[in-house]
């Protein structure tokens, strides 16, 4: 039985096996009647693959088009109609060809397709293909009108100053609101595709004056490398673009913004643009960024300061709370004050569990009550609410299953987490280990471990900049905009390059 | 192993300065001699003098290459003598790997864990430590600088709380009754900045002006033990010298209106610097290591260090009676004044003479 | 391999972290100690341990009280550790010191054994060395078990009480280290606050008052200080907060709040013996003139009362010394040690005696007294 098992195991380390690989041929065929044969093969029984036999001129034609995919109107008036209706002295093929190309559907860009990779790359781009019978070659006519999403505001980076633009899913629309902000012909935008089958675009977005050559051409090679089959979302991209080593924080960001990617490419950031999400990847990405947002710049500097130590004390509430709450109640009972010590002790006289236990239960809890939040359908959400509420916020502790004093450290954490939720991912798992470390080790162990995620941190470099700078390696001028703003009076004097804050390869290399 | 300069002087003596603080507050106090208050003070003051006479070669060493390591230098005078000079200095960081692990130890099985075996938190921390070191040098002097403002906080915290109760009567006067006591006293805790040792290794990673950087940490160094000392005779008077760890008795007594009882939290911030330094003596052990074999094999380097440190500490921690005989012999003395100061001398003076019989040659 | 390692990492952390966990108890199962009071039993020739813990009742159905809730459990052992040893029996809990508010000594303890009791207290690593430490002037078990109104007093209202009673200059605050310090210095005898059953006229209602300082001799004397000369050991020894005294001026009382006060105290061997020259200064405010008319206080009424007062204090600070250096030989002004400071070679030679010396002592006393304020009345000039 375990044999039979053994020979159907599939091993991942063998090839993958070639039925599953699609041939593609490679040139487009001279005859017409060949070509359709090879895209009616290619696409098989799919029913939006549309064949529009014709003649142009004399000459056999065939349009081909993804139905759904096409805006029909610009369709017709821009291609169908200037074509079908030309008259042209010749009735030479290439010659057609060539007018076409040159001079009709001039309402539209036009794009010559050599290949039959081409040629199939704008089909299911949404381009409608013009095959002229004895032409090598195929005509690319881009009449994209396939349904999309209208500029929305961003719905995880909400501001309060901000613009109320976001990105959409298609990457055509997300270069031109980042154009708009960033009127400069020095910023470029790079298309590479990525994804073995889903051919997914990805555009590369620098500040040519500002970016560092090697960078770009790093982050190019990384994502030319990426083994990826479909791109399904901005994150898959992210793990091949991130620093060596194990971290529990990501050292490329993520944003929604248009206004915040235009300013971090206006830093010599490279940016990347997901075709399909409205997610775009930024490097090199710091550590103290994810304590900023777009209001910090739109704020006057004091509230500024003021906001971002919050969300400082936030992050470090939302990963060590609960811990230390833990520890103290295990190990260091000394801590709490005189007068609150018998409230404490007396609420958790009746408790049946340890406080690791009851701790990790009742995280875990919240855990699964925030992902029903993110999941279910509208409808059933105050259901959830009330049970939440009801059934662990109070049937819970007046059943005496869990103390008050947990359900408060609960809450601060669960709000604490909400407000920097960059890095709400990191914090959740870290906040298990703290409370894991804290109930077996006491405070000694959560510092230890707090010693390592720090070494683990200041080790991690995005693109050869330091994860941790600019407090460590402390960049003086760099930090007027870390954990406090200065105000643009004095950061606008003189823009920051992120490749060349301190401790980075560019500075060493400089020194 | 790569030698490119990549912290700053700042970032690399706070790393040293974060490694000899923990030596400060893991300090047993009269182990050695009974001393009165004011001989410990003038033994303070002595210890930055020592430090800075025997910091001399080393700034002798900086001054005419900063940037080569005390190895590198050795390796072109003779590669036997480079070996030696591994070989002294493993056995130098090994010999304080075990002596700092077997003062936390004895530091948390008296205040902390008293009634938990301590064998395996022990393990731990060397582990925790050893991944440290195995992340580099960089990730040491960031992480250092990190650690730097709450360990700095909790000194001001302790010190600032505790003024109301420093007394001047607390304090004896200075005799010259126990003067070689005091002087070995000095001495002594001058021995216990190995952290100069590593200077003259450590030279090629840190960049720009570290030369100037030596004394001023020198300076920082005497005055944090001068003051702390300073605290415990003033604030303690003869109770310090009743108790095993007077900086732990010190942190026990801070508080600052509804904040009381904070010794745990202030021992946990110390802990940070046991990190630091079992972190950067295993990350010189390894680079000794990989120098004295000429092969990189960081993991198992690691592993023999943390095996080393980790037995010689079971050994030593067993009772503080042994504990103090290897405190009272001349043992760190010794191995201090060896790698201090003959070996950056020795390295020097052979340069010298190799250059004036080349000259001659020439 | 390398997934091996990231699992078998974490449960090998967890299970070399779980050693800790094995000698700890969490909150629920610590007896939360508020005070403790070591008596000496002197037929059974041991320790008569009070211990007063926190009754941390169920969460759930109890109606919160006024006070605290306390218990308090006697235990007896040849030495502190033994009786607490009992203590962790007869409860089932392990100890929780670090909320100990106080330990006070029982008059049964002689000299010698109060000493021996602190060495458990400083020696033991959750017992605090910043614990106050008081004298009872019976038995401690009386004045930890001595009933208030609504319940039993808890340790928190005596170390409220001695806090207070220090800041009023009625009383000394000495916390273990303090006491600790002061023993190991040769000549000095150190003080702890004083306290005492205080029963009403019909000796129903009984309270815990702090009536002074205990003096610790080697001796079988009682030494202690009353309140008033408590204010005046504070005084001279640049301890005082505040306080309150009354003088007499040509028949007229005034009642004087200090507001400020500060000494020195300067040392010199003159013809063999130390002299030593105490300078006081102090600055009051009037809370009462004693007169049958109101509004008729004048400036020279002013002078005089601070006349009366700086020779009230002077008296007061000499009566003090007297009695001490003289009758009872106590070396309470740490004397001694501010002769070692700027007189070593000297000290050496007369340290061992110093009991016998104190005697031969003199002294200078300056007391300087500004009135800062007169109240709410006016002043005729």
């Amino acid at each position: 039985m375990f044999d039979k098992w053994k020979k159907s195991k599939i091993n991942l380390s063998d090839p993958v096996i070639e039925e599953d690989i699609e041939e593609i041929p490679e040139g487009i065929h001279k005859q017409l009647r060949e070509n359709i044969i090879a895209f009616r093969e290619l696409f098989g029984e799919s029913f939006d693959l549309v064949i529009k036999n014709t003649q142009v001129n004399g000459i056999k034609a065939a349009f081909i088009v993804l139905d759904g995919m096409y805006d029909n109107l610009l369709v017709s008036s821009a291609v169908i109609a200037p074509v079908l209706e030309m008259k042209f002295g010749t009735t030479e093929p290439q010659m057609i060809y060539d007018h076409i190309n040159e001079y009709r559907a001039s309402e539209c860009d036009t794009k010559e397709a050599i290949t039959m990779q081409d040629a199939v790359q704008n089909l299911l781009s949404g381009c409608i293909l013009l095959l002229i019978d004895g032409v090598p070659k195929c005509l690319a006519f881009s009449v994209q009108g396939y349904p999309k999403r209208s500029i929305d505001q961003p719905e995880s980076e909400a501001q309060e100053f901000g613009s109320h633009e976001g990105f959409v899913d298609m990457y055509k629309d997300n270069v031109t609101l980042v154009r708009r902000r960033i009127k400069s012909p020095y910023v470029r935008f790079e298309t590479l595709t990525a994804g073995e089958t889903s051919h997914t675009t990805l555009c590369v977005c620098y500040h040519a004056k500002r970016a560092d050559p090697v960078i770009v051409n790093d982050v190019k090679s990384k994502l030319k490398n990426m083994q990826l089959d479909i791109v399904p979302g901005a994150g898959a991209v992210r793990p091949f673009l991130e620093a060596k080593g194990l971290s529990f924080f990501t050292s490329v960001g993520l944003t929604e913004r248009p206004d915040v990617f235009a300013a971090k490419l206006a830093e010599g950031r490279i940016g990347i643009i997901v075709d399909g999400t409205p997610y775009a990847l930024i490097v090199p990405y710091l550590f103290v960024e994810n304590f900023h947002s777009l209001d910090d710049y739109l704020s006057r500097p004091y509230y500024t300061l003021i906001a971002r130590l919050l969300k400082i004390i936030c992050f470090f509430a939302a990963v060590f709370l609960p811990g230390i709450y833990v520890a103290v109640g295990t190990f260091h009972q000394e801590i709490f004050p005189s007068d609150v010590i018998f409230e404490i002790a007396s609420s958790l006289q009746g408790t049946p569990f340890p406080l690791v236990l009851e701790s990790l239960v009742i995280h875990f809890i919240y855990e699964i009550v925030r992902e029903a939040g993110l999941r279910m359908p509208k409808s059933m959400g105050h259901a959830v609410s009330i049970v939440g509420a009801l059934v662990i916020g109070d049937a819970a502790v007046t059943a005496g299953l869990i103390s008050a004093p947990m359900l408060i450290i609960v809450a601060i954490t669960a709000i604490c987490s909400a407000v920097i939720s960059p890095l709400h991912q990191a914090s959740s798992v870290l906040r298990m280990v703290f409370i894991i470390v804290g109930g077996m080790a006491g405070l000694y162990g959560i510092m230890l471990g707090f010693g390592i995620v720090a070494v683990n941190l200041c080790s991690v470099s995005s693109f050869g900049v330091p994860f941790t700078s600019p407090i460590s390696p402390f960049d003086r001028y760099a930090s007027r905009d870390s954990l406090l703003f200065a105000g643009w009076k004095k950061v606008g004097k003189r823009f920051i390059q992120v490749q060349k804050l301190r401790g980075s390869d560019s500075d060493a290399n400089k020194s | 192993m790569p030698t490119k300069a990549n912290i700053t002087p700042f970032q690399f003596y706070t790393l040293l300065f974060l490694s000899r603080t923990f030596s400060l507050v893991a300090y047993i106090a009269n182990m050695r001699a009974q001393l009165s208050s004011s001989e410990t003070l003038v033994g303070s003051l002595l210890m930055g003098i020592f430090l800075l006479l025997t910091s001399l070669p080393t700034l002798w060493l900086m001054k005419k290459d900063a940037n080569s390591s005390i190895l590198t230098r050795a390796s072109c005078l003779s590669a036997v003598y480079e070996k030696i000079i591994c070989l002294i200095y493993l056995v130098d960081f090994f010999f304080y790997g075990i002596m700092t692990a077997t003062r936390f130890e004895l530091f948390a099985s008296s205040v902390m864990f008293p009634e938990t075996d301590m064998s395996f938190v022990m393990l731990t921390l060397l582990a925790a430590s050893a991944y440290a070191g195995y992340k580099g040098i960089e990730a040491l002097g960031r992480s250092a600088v990190i650690f730097l403002l709450p360990v700095l906080l909790v000194f001001v915290f302790v010190f600032c709380s505790l003024l109301g109760d420093f007394d001047f009567l607390n304090f004896t006067p200075f005799t010259t009754k126990n003067l070689a006591e005091t002087v070995d006293s000095g001495l002594y805790t001058c021995a216990q900045t190995h952290e100069l040792i590593a200077v003259g290794i450590l030279l090629p990673f840190v960049k720009e002006q570290k030369r100037k950087s030596l004394p001023v940490w020198i300076l920082l160094v005497t005055g944090i033990i001068f003051l702390t000392n300073l605290m415990l005779s003033g604030i303690l008077g003869s109770f310090s010298t009743t108790q095993l760890f007077g900086m732990y008795s010190l942190s026990v007594l801070a508080e600052f209106g509804f904040v009381e009882r904070m010794d745990s939290i202030i021992t946990c911030v110390w802990m940070i610097c046991a990190l630091v330094k079992l972190a950067y003596i295993f990350f010189l052990c390894d680079y000794l290591l990989t120098s004295l074999f000429g092969k990189e094999k960081k993991v198992l380097y690691l592993l023999l260090s943390v095996a080393v440190i980790f037995t010689g500490m079971l050994a030593l921690s067993r009772s503080i009676f042994h504990f103090s005989q290897v405190v009272t012999s001349p043992l760190s003395i010794i191995l201090y004044l060896v790698s201090a100061v003959g070996v950056p001398l020795s390295v020097v003076l052979a340069e010298k003479i190799k250059g004036r019989k080349q000259d001659e040659k020439a | 391999m390398k997934k091996l390692s990231l699992l078998l990492l974490p449960l090998a952390v967890l299970l070399l972290f779980s050693s800790c966990a094995a000698g700890e108890t969490e909150l629920k199962n610590r007896l939360i100690i508020e005070g403790i009071g070591v008596d000496w039993d002197e037929k059974e020739e041991q320790y008569a341990l009070t211990v007063q813990v926190l009754v941390t009742a169920l969460s759930n159905g109890k109606e919160n009280t006024a006070e605290t809730p306390v218990a308090n459990y006697t235990v007896r052992g040849k030495t502190i550790a033994e009786a607490i040893n009992e203590l962790c029996d007869t409860t089932g809990k392990n100890p929780l010191y670090s909320q100990n508010r106080i330990i006070i000594l029982g008059s049964s303890l002689s000299d010698d054994k109060t000493i021996r009791a602190l060495d458990y207290f400083a020696r033991e690593y959750t017992a605090r060395a910043d614990v106050y430490v008081a004298a009872a002037s019976g038995k401690a078990s009386d004045i930890l078990q001595v009933a208030g109104s609504g319940g039993e007093i808890t340790a928190k209202i005596i170390e409220q009480s001695i806090l207070e009673s220090y800041q009023n200059s009625i009383s000394v605050n000495t916390e273990l280290f303090n006491v600790i310090n002061l023993h190991l210095e040769d000549t000095t005898a150190f003080t702890m606050p004083l306290l005492e059953v205080d029963a009403d006229r019909n000796g129903k209602e009984k309270s815990v008052k702090v009536t002074g300082t205990y003096v610790h001799t080697n001796g079988e004397n009682e030494n202690r200080l009353s309140s008033q000369e408590t204010m005046f050991f504070l005084l001279m020894t640049d301890k005082a907060e505040k306080g309150t005294f009354s003088i007499e001026s040509d028949g007229t009382a005034a009642g004087l709040d200090i507001i400020k006060a500060s000494s020195k105290i300067d040392v010199e061997v003159k013809d063999g013996v130390p002299h030593y020259t105490i300078r006081v200064r102090c600055t009051a405010d009037m809370l009462e003139f004693d007169t049958p008319q109101f509004g008729n206080f004048t400036a020279e009424d002013m002078k005089k009362i601070e006349a009366a007062a700086e020779s009230t204090l002077k008296e007061g600070i000499e009566a003090l010394l007297t009695r001490q250096l003289k009758e009872e030989k106590c070396d309470i002004f740490r004397f001694g040690r501010r002769l070692m400071q700027k007189e070593p070679t000297f000290y050496e030679r007369v340290k061992d005696e110093w009991e016998s010396y104190l005697p031969k002592i003199t002294y200078t006393v300056s007391v300087s007294v500004t009135i800062r304020r007169i109240g709410q009345e006016t002043m005729i000039r």
